[in-house]
């Protein structure tokens, strides 16, 4: 090779060196380690390598030495002012920036370096390349050459000019990358403060929530008690403003329990009990409860009662979900239309699905489906006549989640029904296994969920 | 799932609701930690220096308030963690 691809080689593994370097920290002290290693093998050695780096106000703020010695000496000024002298180097720095920014050799060696330093003697004469950060002097690079200047080639300082340039380089992405580093911890902390915040949140939620219950539950109490009065006839009107005035409390009630509920799962103060359930078993159960209900609207609802191994999971909150997804079809479900439950295995799961022949859902309203309050436009006159929370999907969807499974929806659009699946883990699985070992377990803080009552 | 596993989820878990992502990326990198979520998580060598690098390689790059985090993620789990498994910069102020 020649010396000029010796002299390439190196720059590329000097370069090498900065782009494998992780710790943003090491990054300037691995590259004068190498540097100072690098320019000895390919036979232009140095008695040691120094950098002092400047403010706006050319005021020294940074520095490295590096000899066989000594090793890196990062940010001691006070150690490093034994070798070299720095107001000096920083006088000349400016003077080479005014000369037009050539690198400056010297053999007046007492101007830059303190005789006290052991190998003072050594040094013949001086290299000063100066850094340039964005047009500005950011720093001097100093070398002590054991050699007299007429002995330092014209190469030889072209590829510390490249050098130069690369800890230029160098020394701006240890800044970028220092300012970016507060930057992060600052969005940290302030993200860390959201996080508290939120946790604050649902605290209130719950505590609100608890004392809102008790007087709305007496108020509906005795709203019952005056419409049920026996003695006297309530007049039309009353009627129906008590009426009323019942089914909000009814709905408010529902509400504080969907948002307590809500409450407990993100707190994570829901336990799961987990058992070996048959599905088909537990939406029999919920048919049985809900069919009056079909009947008295008018809709058939069917369950099939094929065969499918039994899952792993906690058949009060899955229940739950039945009872969400079953009574938000009734809701959205015409006289005259029919409601199926249907279950298939797939994989490591039993899918058990729910179509409806009702109103169906737009494909635009599919994403806000289970997001907390996603009612779609087109349910409002439903949820008005029909005392809906905006919170029973969302509800729905936390509790599959507590057991590793999918809930989703399928419709082809406004008018034509719409199917609601939800996924659970089969008995012996690797997934039903991952259920178990995560399962939220009780402790003292372990709460119940409210019931889903349905307010048709 | 052990205690300390158990602390290492809780731990990354934390981290997640704060910055994200980011939070399993970093966890990925610790010397002793085997993990494709915050729920399968494998520690194998000394528990206690795999708890101790973890909150590290958060405060490298989050600093000190990421630490804070760390010691209130593990507190549900801090019963169950013999005292000698947890490492200093977790124990509370």
């Amino acid at each position: 090779m020649s010396p000029k691809d010796i002299k390439q080689a190196v720059f590329l593994k000097l370069q090498q060196v900065v782009l494998d370097c992780e710790d943003n920290s090491l990054l300037m002290d691995v590259l004068f380690r190498e540097t100072f290693s690098e320019l000895g093998e390919t036979g232009i050695p140095y008695i040691f390598i120094s950098a002092i780096f400047l403010d706006l106000n050319l005021k020294l703020s940074k520095s490295s030495f590096y000899d066989k010695q000594t090793l890196i000496r990062p940010d001691e000024y006070n150690q490093q002012s034994e070798a070299i002298l720095p107001q000096h180097i920083i006088e000349d720095g400016v003077q080479v920036q005014l000369e037009g920014n050539k690198i400056v050799v010297s053999e007046d060696i007492k101007r830059f370096i303190d005789p006290i330093y052991k190998d003072f003697a050594l040094i013949k004469a001086v290299v000063l390349s100066p850094v340039f950060v964005s047009g500005h002097l950011a720093g001097v690079i100093v070398l002590a050459c054991p050699r007299l200047q007429a002995e330092i080639t014209e190469d030889e300082l072209a590829f510390l000019e490249v050098f130069t340039n690369l800890l230029a380089f160098t020394y701006r992405l240890q800044a970028t990358q220092k300012s970016l580093s507060a930057i992060t911890q600052e969005v940290y902390k302030m993200n860390a403060k959201l996080h508290y915040v939120d946790k604050l949140k649902d605290d209130f939620v719950s505590v609100a929530s608890h004392e809102l219950r008790t007087p709305m539950t007496a108020i509906k109490s005795f709203l019952w008690m005056a419409l049920n009065r026996q003695k006297e006839n309530l007049n039309p009107d009353l009627k129906r403003y008590l009426d009323r005035a019942y089914l909000s409390t009814e709905r408010l009630i529902s509400l504080v329990n969907d948002m307590l509920n809500i409450s407990r799962i993100e707190g994570g103060r829901i336990a799961l009990r987990l058992s070996d359930v048959d599905l088909v078993d537990l939406g029999l159960e919920v048919y049985e409860e809900l069919v009056p209900k079909a009947q008295e609207r008018g809709i058939k609802l069917t369950v099939s009662k094929g065969e499918v191994q039994k899952v792993l999971c906690d058949r009060d909150k899955v229940r739950e979900v039945f009872i969400n997804i079953v009574g938000n079809s009734l809701k959205f479900t015409e006289k005259g239309g029919t409601i199926g439950i249907n279950f298939k295995q797939e994989g490591d799961t039993v899918i058990t699905s729910i179509s409806d022949t009702g109103r169906g859902i737009a494909h635009e309203d599919m994403q806000r489906l289970f997001k907390k309050f996603g009612r779609l436009e087109n349910s409002y006159v439903a949820i008005a006549e029909s005392a809906g929370t905006g919170l029973g999907l969302f509800i729905t969807k936390s509790l599959i989640a507590l057991h590793k499974g999918r809930v989703w929806a399928e419709s082809p659009g406004l008018g034509k029904g719409s199917t609601f699946f939800f996924s659970l883990p089969i008995v012996g699985t690797e997934l039903a296994r991952q259920v178990e070992a995560n399962a939220p377990t009780e402790n003292a803080n372990t709460k119940e969920l409210e019931k889903t009552r349905l307010l048709m | 799932m052990d205690p300390i596993a158990q602390a290492v989820s809780k731990i990354i878990k934390e981290q997640q609701a704060v910055i994200g992502p980011l939070a399993l990326d970093q966890a990925k990198k610790v010397s002793g930690l085997t993990l494709t979520n915050s729920d399968d998580v494998k520690v194998s060598g000394n528990g206690k220096e795999v708890l101790e690098h973890l909150v590290s390689q958060y405060e490298k790059f989050f600093g000190k308030a990421s630490v804070e985090v760390c010691r209130e993620a593990i507190d549900s789990v801090r019963d169950k963690l013999q005292p000698a498994d947890i490492p200093d910069i977790l124990k509370s102020n």
